[in-house]
């Protein structure tokens, strides 16, 4: 009875003890890239040539992340990234799949007014080749 | 009308004839009594003469315009049911429930500080969830009150000390070692001995409840989830299925599993957590660890189902957002039998370390008469004895179709609550397990239209930490009229209360933390 | 002498958590950078419980009227130099609780904030390389020992562009 009492409580050694002999389970970010699974909500891409104005982004953003400006005389969204809390509403709600996301999250900064998306066109070097 | 709802209108039927009642079957739950006038009382006492796990669920108020409206949600062993009362606005008093059910109080406390309505015979006062500047004769939740218009008095902080050498109030809060959220308890302690328990919370309430009346009610889901970051899923699912149930919509099979799914990866990485964050009360570290590593590859789950970590915001009204990938479901199966693996671990060292058992056996005992009387649920009630489980008494989703146990112990102390959180944990991988393995084929989503029609309805879910409620009133537009949440923890607030009463000081920590608090939820 | 002590700074920040009205969200994935996946330790991070002790103050939550006057009393008790860093969007602007009555929405608006970090929640390396980029700015940052230093934003390698054209190639 003594020697299955000490079998019982030693469970906690032995873990501690093979551990020694397993890879470590520490990922060690930021010297190694960071695995982030497919799908990942991260920050969004916006395709300006896609949008058509509608505003209902804007409109069932749950933050109010999301601001209508004009851009070229045309209402296009600015992305207030310091409120929004990446759901992608937004992209389900556009009918034209304007916003996709992406899996980059790195957004830390020290000065909050960079945290901003602005509508721009996209520049001509990312355009698929027709 | 169910055999169930015709049983107990019957039974009202002929106990309260020649009352001022009116019973109404099958609405706001199985029947639905119109009782002004203190004939709550009545009701109330006939249902506890029936059936002694009847206890309260929620209160819930409401502005009528010319009057409160105040709803007595109730439970029993087989029903459940609402009371409505109304009183006038300028004199807005009712007769109190607490000498009939103690675990009452909180709930009347938390109307009369929102509402303003006067609950006579409840000898506690002062504000509850509101902050000690604000401002008085103004309750927020009344339709009148603009959030924005609101003006605070200066802040103030008073905090008496006693006068007897032995007696000290030690101010536990809102930022402690031991805390992960802000909250004060004032615990008095004569020669180390508990001898009372002051609870102040209201520093997380953000007035979620309020603030969905003026979202749409595609906004609220994601505004409902935010209300605790551990039990989000559970939030965002008894939301949508109450709007379901106003709604009169019926969301596709496949949606019904699929939410099982997210909902039971979200009690996993809950149940992992509060186990390890209990061994780091108890200050043992190591264990604690060990519980974290095994969290993070439910983590990455959750994440490669939905997208993110900790927010699945998976569930939409009318079913779920994304649909789950046949190649996704190998490496789930995968990842969860190396989680059942790991348990034989934890549960031979619960049951054989000398210091969980020194820590945690007989600390903060409940016995299963106080459980009733205060009306808590979840963990605590089955650690107690009490065999409430939503998923059991009115399943919703799938669970009417899985096969899986209900969780009891009788010890009623620490130990047994974490027993009970980590058999659960053997249940829900095979609750997961099933509903991949029988995954119906079909569509995950219905369009519902943003306009629901004039209704209300109520809804009651099982989270991590135990009955979860919800009650949305709908008005014909596309924002609701009155969303109430009732959380879990704060029905079992009470309970902590009465269980540190009579322990050492040292052990309140590790008491806390067994009763699983989630004070984001409980503020909201 | 003033490099030294700016060194041992940036090698081991103490850091100390407030949760000002936050979902707890944000908060476990703080206590997630202390368990052996992250594992913070390697950067000499220890989580401190008192302010007098704390180098970097971890904020979470949009700020409740009830907790706004006791963050400002958590701030005045931090020894000079002191940080702030803001974790998750409540934190940095309100989220989505912005407006609501007994919300004053950001930590910001309370006390100095030194560091932003968005997401809801943002992931633990997100976190991380948020700490990062503060260290390096207090490296990159001339004024020695006693003074407040002025920190210089350090341009982050990976870009959103950089991944978009990844993507399309």
């Amino acid at each position: 009875m003594a020697k299955k009492k000490r079998a019982l409580s030693s469970y906690i050694t032995k873990e501690a003890f093979s551990s020694i002999f397993k890879k470590p389970a520490t990922q060690k970010y930021p010297f190694v890239k960071a695995s982030v699974a497919e799908g990942f909500r991260g920050k969004q891409i916006f395709d300006i040539e896609k949008c058509i104005s509608c505003g209902l982004c804007a409109r069932d953003c749950p933050a109010n992340a999301i601001e209508m400006v004009q851009v070229e005389g045309k209402n296009r969204p600015l992305f207030h990234l310091d409120r929004c809390v990446f759901c992608y509403q937004c992209a389900d709600s556009c009918p034209k799949n304007a916003i996709q996301p992406t899996a980059f999250f790195e957004l830390a900064c020290i000065d909050k007014k960079t945290l901003v998306m602005k509508p721009e066109p996209v520049p001509p070097a990312v355009k698929q080749p027709t | 009308m169910t055999q169930n709802e015709v049983n107990i209108v019957n039974l009202l039927e002929t106990k309260l004839q020649g009352k001022n009642v009116q019973i109404q079957p099958a609405q706001l739950g199985n029947a639905t009594i119109q009782a002004n006038g203190g004939t709550h009382r009545d009701v109330l006492k006939t249902l506890l003469d029936a059936d002694e796990k009847t206890a309260i669920s929620a209160i819930t108020g409401l502005d009528l315009g010319q009057n409160l409206g105040i709803l007595y949600h109730i439970r029993t062993a087989k029903a459940f049911l609402t009371i409505k009362a109304e009183v006038p606005k300028e004199n807005p008093k009712i007769a109190t429930i607490v000498d009939l059910i103690p675990g009452a109080t909180f709930h009347e406390l938390e109307v009369a500080d929102l509402f303003g309505v006067i609950f006579e015979g409840n000898s506690l006062s002062g504000h509850f969830v509101l902050s000690e500047n604000w401002p008085e004769g103004v309750y927020p939740l009344r339709k009148d009150v603009k959030a924005s218009e609101v003006k605070l008095n200066p802040a103030k902080n008073v905090e008496k000390s006693s006068e007897n050498d032995n007696v000290v109030k030690i101010i536990i809060g809102p930022q402690h070692p031991a805390l992960l959220e802000p909250e004060k308890f004032a615990v008095t302690v004569e020669d180390e001995i508990v001898t009372k328990v002051e609870p102040r919370i209201g520093y997380v309430h953000r007035g979620i409840e309020k603030a969905s009346e003026s979202r749409t009610y595609l906004q609220d889901v994601y505004l409902v989830e935010r209300i605790c970051g551990i039990c989000n899923a559970i939030h965002a699912a008894s939301f949508v299925e109450t709007v379901e149930k106003i709604l009169k919509t019926e969301v596709p099979p496949r949606a019904k599993y699929l939410r099982t799914i997210t909902l039971e990866l979200n009690r996993l990485h809950s149940h992992l957590l509060t186990l390890g964050h209990a061994c780091l009360e108890i200050g043992f570290d190591t264990l604690f660890q060990y519980f974290w590593r095994d969290r993070e590859p439910i983590m990455d789950l959750i994440e490669l189902t939905s997208g993110n970590r900790v927010y699945s915001s998976a569930m939409t009204v009318g079913g779920v957002r994304r649909d789950l990938k046949e190649t996704d479901i190998p490496k789930i199966k995968t990842t969860l039998a190396n989680l059942r693996t790991k348990i034989p671990f934890y549960k031979h060292t619960y049951e054989s370390n000398s210091s969980i058992k020194l820590r945690m056996q007989n600390v903060g005992t409940l016995s299963r008469e106080d459980a009733l009387k205060l009306c808590v649920v979840g963990p605590v009630a089955r650690a107690s004895g009490v065999d409430i489980d939503v998923r059991k008494d009115e399943p919703y989703e799938a669970y009417g179709e899985i096969p899986f146990k209900e969780i009891t112990y009788t010890e009623g102390d620490t130990w047994a609550r974490m027993n009970v959180r980590m058999d659960e944990i053997e249940e829900s991988i095979k609750i997961i397990e099933y509903s991949l393995d029988h995954l119906p084929t079909g569509p995950f989503r219905v369009k519902v239209s943003r306009v629901v029609p004039a209704g209300e309805a109520v809804n009651r879910v099982e989270a991590p930490r135990g009955e979860l409620f919800y009650y949305v009133k709908s008005n014909g537009t596309a924002m609701p009229e009155r969303v109430k949440v009732r959380t879990p923890t704060f029905s079992n607030l009470p309970a902590f209360l009465k269980t540190a009463i009579g322990g050492n000081l040292a052990d309140v920590p590790s008491n806390f933390v067994s009763l699983d608090p989630c004070f984001s939820c409980t503020d909201r | 002498m003033p490099n030294t002590i700016t060194w041992a700074r940036v090698k081991s920040p103490w850091v100390l958590h407030f949760n000002s009205g936050a979902c707890n969200g944000c908060d476990i994935e703080i206590v997630a950078l202390l368990t052996p996946k992250y594992d913070i330790e390697r950067f000499g991070v220890k989580l401190e419980p008192s302010p007098r002790h704390a180098d970097v103050l971890l904020t979470t939550g949009c700020v409740t009227e009830q907790c706004a006057e006791r963050l400002k009393r958590i701030y005045e008790q931090m020894p000079e130099p002191k940080f702030v860093v803001a974790i998750g969007a409540c934190a940095c602007s309100g989220g989505v609780f912005a407006g609501n009555y007994n919300v004053v929405g950001g930590v910001d608006k309370v006390i100095p904030v030194n560091a932003y970090i968005p997401g809801c929640p943002p992931r633990p390396e997100a976190i991380l390389d948020g700490v990062v980029k503060l260290l390096a700015a207090l490296e990159a940052s001339s004024k020695p020992s006693k003074e407040q230093p002025k920190l210089v934003e350090v341009k982050a390698e990976a870009t959103v562009e950089a991944e978009v054209e990844a993507k399309s190639m």
